[in-house]
């Protein structure tokens, strides 16, 4: 029995021992007031209403999680935060260890919320005195948008692009150009044809990468220059555009490089001498194709056919086209023809040509441009075919047409 | 209703600023304890490298009371320390000489390490008692009888196989008891070798002596000379962070050596860069005089000299060649977003070379390193073309004279005894460097790195401004060179009465502490302060302490004892830069202490029981620290003042027999060990006159004392065969282990900047928690007797179940970085596994 008393003594010490466990000492507790929390949409609001650069000398902080880091060199000093109301961009005073995915409160107290160039920006951020770091890990899965979708409210925000693909012309191209380090923008285009670009520094490690060939999907950050928007990749590795390429945009012809039949375009002359030519007339910023049979006194008869190189529709489902014209004096109207049968050279009269119907310029009295519309070619979807712009003219008469921005998408 | 009393009673103590009453505990109730507890001496040196660390555990195998033994052998794996004291609050006796070291107040067990055959019988006692020898320590004591009767009549040859710290020991002692010619003579001599310990590159080459001559020159006087000396050089082991564990697979992994190639290009040895060397003979000579039947004069002399060098690895604009050094570790890499670098630091680290020490790297760029030197040793035109050391060897040097005198009197009447005491003890620390392998180079520059970069006074870089731009070679000493003196007189008086019912003592002692510092550099930095004596810094104290038994029958106690005292500051702890400087901390003053505890005791044939309740508090004591701070290219001192403890708790040892020859012992410890104040830190650089940080409070309160557990059990069963054998088996069980605190971080500025609720707030304050272990321990023994030989075989196995994951301790790195804690992890240190003790023992 004495026994038993003993454990119980034991046991009753131990119990009172631990009973009395004491709370560890802390220094004065810093306490954040939910007052003291901006949203970075707050943020955003509070720059857009003074205007101008705001130093923040309150004890202020924001949350979120870093959308885009400067590990690959893309941005330098700098990243993108975003929260469940906004993104903003952050400059650093210097280099910072942050990775994307990392959840971050940022002290604002000696911060300055400005804008540059339209991008609304928290600079001035010292990583040591202003970031703190609370946890990795959290990627924050990018918002879904289409490249028409894409507006200048999504500044500085996560998106995903699905089935788009860089325009043909810029395939062999690289990122940026790695050797001289200067950033480049690649343009990406959807399967309608809407394009974007993407603006790469030349300083990032896969500035040097050549771009990837196929259709897919790409992340990236909304940036703007000026209200001009572009897009920001994080890394070269979410650019997973492997799939088979759509159409997409099959052909642009501006005649920006002052020439008719540059790009394989060619100048089919069935009647007379007058034919296509380039102009900046009447003060154009850039050139566009112009074709009259006055010859100053007298009409001159012709017939002169400009035709687009041979046009690939193969992946097309609902191939168009669009172009902008512009007409002055009586005469036949321009036609615009499309063949599946012409063979590229030699007398288009002997090929079968359908005619589109686009809307042309009827005002006689100005040079104001007119715009096509767009121009339904789903009924060759599947072809190879040719476009071409008929210019009738007689002895007694005969306009002068001019065409320009001639757009052909998949 | 009582267990409400008893936390009344338990938390109202814990403010309670007063002291506890005065009691006693009679030296006969443990001495029946528990007789049969199996001896085993390992010193504990043979888990823990660090001399600091060392403690009384060793010592307390011997001890019979079964808490004490079990704490002293079963818990010593998990660095369990009784009462959560450390070294210094016992008192080590050598013929009842106090032997601990002035400068440090710990024991100096590596004066006689290896010994065991005279250090196994000593007296020892792990709480406050009466002592008839000096007032001892609040931890108890433990008195070496190094007589030469001390030493059986006869010899004793044994040998022992082990895969600890030495794999084999080898001993003979011989004792000539006393003859008919009044004399007595006693040898012992042993050796302890291993080529490779328990862990990679740890050697062991240790030996020892002991020579004793007793004269009893007539009935009243008698004469006593002890030599004893213990050298050694050995190869430390060194803890590293988990990630270095894990990525080299190896829980021990040791940071501290590397392949060397020899010089014939080809053999590649295993060398240690961290080495020890120590060797301090201690010769004492004892006058016993009985003066009457009843009165005695003890009276030493005693003197210990010799020295105590740790060797380290030193560089001068070089990288950093510490393997485990943290910008080497892939998390490193991985932290500042350099995967490139991480792969490459992670392929290094699997393989053997490039996570241990380069040697052939270090004397590859030593032999690159041509370069002239202008106006060596200060003399304009004496230039010098040769090769200046990127790297070395240095040795750092604390080497010991220290001398005493002790003059004990005891006079006994009936009920009482009475004793009182003089002591003096000096001691000279001489602490300084010197080149121990240039590693191929011709010299080394012996200036200020630090310095060199920041000033543009060339003055201020120099070591010694007597003896500027010195040039130094092999066994050369450089650095740092001084002497700190320690003088301690001590009086001391105990009376003890004893009653039917009750027995008493009570004990005072006055005592007297002087230390100072003499530079024998005249540093470019501090050049009025660090070149000859300090101020002298001079400590009175006092001490009290008493105790009473309450004998409720012949069988069952309740004692208690209390003590209150001041103690001085350490020298060690004082001086906050002593490398460079004579400053001490700032308004040095004496520590309070007090403590008691209460006993409740059974002596039943079949079953014995100590049961106590300890408190302790100690107030005002200093703390520091220094580590290499590779941003500062210097040590770093971090120095608290006003640093209080605070232990409680309660021990429980049991021993019962059950039936024939089983027996059964229970053990628990259960303790609170904590910091209980708020502490003010400041912060010294060795090479700058800066002051990092000045007075800053530290928040501490309530934080647990680390690199322990704070509680522990044990569970044992005994056979003792009739055969003269006998077998046990022990369960041990680890609680409550912390990483001691690193005060830098538990301070205002470490979370500035920081919210509550920002991760980092916890992440710096809180104290890491490991987790709890256990490990199953065997002993087995038998004695044979063949003809006039007496053979014992004993065989011990600890960690039977090679239990492998029990962190056992540990600290946090005083650097770190409050946004990312974890780029500074703790150091880990990892019970060992299965580890056995084998030995053999003849006697004739």
């Amino acid at each position: 029995m004495r026994r038993y008393s003993v454990l119980y003594i034991v046991f009753l010490t131990v119990l009172g021992l631990s009973s009395c466990k004491k709370e560890l000492d802390t220094p004065p507790p810093n306490v954040l007031n939910s007052s003291d929390i901006l949203t970075i949409d707050s943020l955003r609001n509070w720059q857009q209403s003074v205007g101008g650069a705001i130093s923040i000398q309150d004890s202020l902080s924001v949350f979120g999680i870093v959308t885009m880091d400067e590990t690959n060199g893309n941005i330098y000093k700098n990243a993108y935060l975003q929260d469940h109301t906004g993104a903003i961009n952050v400059r650093f005073t210097s280099s910072t260890d942050l990775v994307e995915g990392d959840s971050i409160r940022i002290s604002l107290y000696g911060t300055v919320l400005n804008e540059f160039s339209g991008v609304i920006q928290l600079d001035s951020v010292d990583e040591e005195i202003n970031v703190i770091h609370r946890s990795s890990g959290h990627s924050m899965t990018p918002e879904i948008k289409t490249i028409s979708d894409i507006t200048l409210d999504d500044e500085s925000h996560l998106i995903k692009i699905e089935n788009v693909q860089f325009l043909n012309s810029e395939l062999p191209n690289t990122w940026a150009d790695a050797v001289n380090q200067f950033a480049q923008n690649r343009t990406i285009e959807d399967c309608d044809g809407n394009q974007m670009y993407i603006r790469t520094s030349g300083f990032a490690d896969f500035a040097g990468t050549e771009l990837p060939e196929g259709n897919g999907s790409v992340v990236c950050i909304v940036s703007e220059y000026n209200g001009e928007l572009q897009l920001i990749l994080r890394s070269v590795e979410e650019a997973q555009m492997s799939g088979d390429r759509c159409a997409g945009q099959i052909l642009v012809k501006n005649f920006d490089d002052d020439n008719v039949i540059s790009e394989g375009w060619t100048i089919q002359q069935v009647t007379g001498t007058d034919t296509w030519e380039t102009s900046s007339a009447g003060g154009a910023p850039t050139p566009y194709a112009v074709i009259s049979n006055w010859n100053g006194s007298g009409n001159n008869e012709c017939e002169s056919w400009l035709i687009s190189p041979e046009l690939d529709f193969s992946l097309s489902t609902s191939p168009s086209m669009s172009f902008v014209n512009a007409y002055n004096y009586g005469g036949p109207v321009l036609e615009v023809l499309v063949s599946s049968d012409y063979t590229g050279t030699g007398d288009p009269n002997a090929a079968t040509w359908t005619a589109l119907s686009p809307t042309l310029d009827t005002n006689a009295s100005t040079w104001e441009w007119t715009e096509s519309g767009s121009l339904d070619l789903s009924a060759f979807a599947g072809s190879t075919v040719f476009i071409a712009f008929k210019y009738t003219g007689s002895s007694s008469d005969g306009s002068t047409w001019e065409i320009d921005d001639i757009e052909i998408n998949g | 209703m009582l267990q409400k009393s008893i936390f009344l009673f338990f938390c109202l103590s814990l403010s309670l600023t007063g002291f506890n009453q005065i009691s006693k505990d009679s030296l006969s109730v443990e001495d029946t304890l528990n007789s049969n507890t199996p001896v085993f001496i390992t010193t504990l040196e043979d888990l823990d490298n660090n001399t600091g660390g060392q403690n009384v555990s060793g010592m307390l195998q011997s001890s019979r009371d079964v808490f004490a033994a079990t704490a002293g052998f079963n818990f010593s794996a998990a660095r369990f320390r009784i009462r959560g004291y450390n070294s210094d609050k016992t008192v080590l006796f050598l013929n009842g000489i106090p032997m601990n070291d002035l400068e440090t107040g710990w024991g100096t067990f590596y004066k006689w390490g290896g010994l065991n055959d005279i250090t196994r019988y000593s007296e020892t006692k792990s709480w406050l008692s009466a002592n008839p020898y000096h007032f001892g320590g609040i931890g108890g004591y433990s008195n070496i009888n190094a007589k030469a009767t001390g030493v059986r009549k006869g010899s004793r040859l044994s040998y022992a196989a082990t895969n600890r710290a030495y794999s084999h020991r080898l001993m003979y002692t011989y004792g000539t008891g006393m003859m008919k010619n009044g004399w007595a003579f006693a040898l012992s001599l042993s050796t302890r070798y291993a080529r490779e310990g328990y862990v990679d590159g740890t050697f062991y080459e240790a030996y020892s002596y002991f020579l004793a001559a007793e004269k009893k020159i007539n009935k009243k006087h008698s004469l006593n000379l002890t030599i004893l000396g213990a050298p050694s050089r050995r190869g430390r082991a060194g803890i590293s962070t988990q990630e270095a564990y894990d990525l080299s697979g190896n829980i021990y992994y040791n940071p501290n050596w590397g392949w060397q190639t020899a010089a014939d290009g080809e053999t590649r040895f295993k060398r240690n860069s961290r080495t020890t060397d120590s060797h301090m003979p201690v010769v004492a000579l004892s006058h016993d005089f009985k003066i009457s039947k009843n009165t005695e004069l003890k009276t030493s002399l005693n003197t210990s000299w010799g020295k105590y060098g740790r060797t380290a690895l030193n560089w001068y604009d070089a990288p950093d060649p510490r393997p485990d050094y943290y910008k080497k570790l892939p998390s490193y890499f991985a932290g500042i977003n350099d995967p490139v670098n991480e792969a490459v630091a992670l392929a290094n680290w699997q393989n053997e070379d490039g996570r241990q020490v380069d040697w052939d790297q270090l004397y590859f760029a030593n032999s690159k390193n041509l370069y002239t030197f202008e106006d060596v040793n200060g003399e304009a035109g004496n230039n010098l073309e040769a090769l200046r050391a990127k790297y070395i060897v240095e040795s750092r040097w604390n080497n010991q004279v220290s001398g005493g005198l002790s003059s004990v009197l005891t006079k006994k009447w009936e009920k009482l005894t009475f004793a009182a005491g003089v002591f003096v003890q000096m001691q000279r620390n001489h602490s300084f460097k010197t080149i121990n392998d240039l590693l191929g180079a011709d010299y080394w520059l012996d200036i200020d790195q630090f310095a060199e970069q920041d000033f543009l006074d060339p003055n201020v870089s120099q070591i010694d401004l007597n003896n500027p731009n010195r040039l130094v070679e092999t066994d050369d000493i450089f650095g740092y060179n001084y002497y700190i003196y320690n003088l301690r007189n001590a009086l001391f008086s105990q009376v003890e009465y004893k009653t039917k019912k009750f027995d008493f003592y009570a004990a005072v002692e006055l005592s007297d502490r002087l230390f100072w510092r003499e530079g024998l550099y005249r540093d470019g930095k501090f050049p009025e302060n660090s070149f000859g004596s300090s101020d002298k810094n001079n400590f009175v104290n006092y001490a009290l302490k008493g105790g009473a038994v309450y004998k409720i029958s012949g069988r069952q106690f309740i004692t208690a004892n209390g003590a209150v005292l001041t103690a001085p500051p350490t020298s060690r702890s004082a001086y906050i830069s002593p490398r460079t400087r004579n400053f001490t901390v700032d308004g040095l003053e004496n520590e309070f202490i007090y403590t008691g505890d209460i006993n409740y005791i059974l002596r039943f044939p079949k079953l014995k029981m100590r049961l106590t309740y300890y408190y302790m508090e100690r107030k005002n004591a200093i703390w520091s620290r220094s580590f290499y701070h590779d941003e500062y290219n210097s040590f770093v001192n971090f120095v608290m003042k006003d640093v209080n403890y605070f232990h409680q708790g309660i021990e429980l040892g049991v021993d019962a027999k059950l039936f024939a020859g089983l027996s059964a012992n229970a053990v628990l410890a259960y303790g609170q060990h904590l910091y209980n104040s708020r502490p003010s830190a400041s912060i010294y650089v060795d090479n700058s006159a800066e002051v990092l940080a000045e007075d800053k409070t530290v928040y501490l309160t309530n934080y647990k004392i680390g690199g322990m557990p704070q509680s522990a059990l044990s569970a044992g069963l005994k056979y003792s065969g009739k055969k003269y054998w006998f077998a046990g088996v022990n369960f041990n069980y680890f609680m409550d282990l912390y990483l001691d605190p690193n005060p830098d971080r538990r301070t205002a500025e470490a979370v500035d900047g920081f919210v509550t609720t920002d991760p980092q707030w916890n992440e710096t304050l809180d104290q890491t928690r490991l987790d709890n272990g256990y490990s199953l321990s065997l002993f087995a023994g038998k004695s044979f007797k063949i003809n006039d030989y007496f053979l014992n075989i004993n065989v011990n196995i600890n960690n039977l179940t090679n239990n492998r994951s029990f962190v056992s301790g540990g600290f946090e790195q005083l650097r770190y970085d409050p946004q990312d804690i974890g780029k500074f992890p703790p150091k880990l240190a990892y019970m060992y596994g299965l580890n056995y003790f084998v030995m053999a023992t003849l006697r004739f």
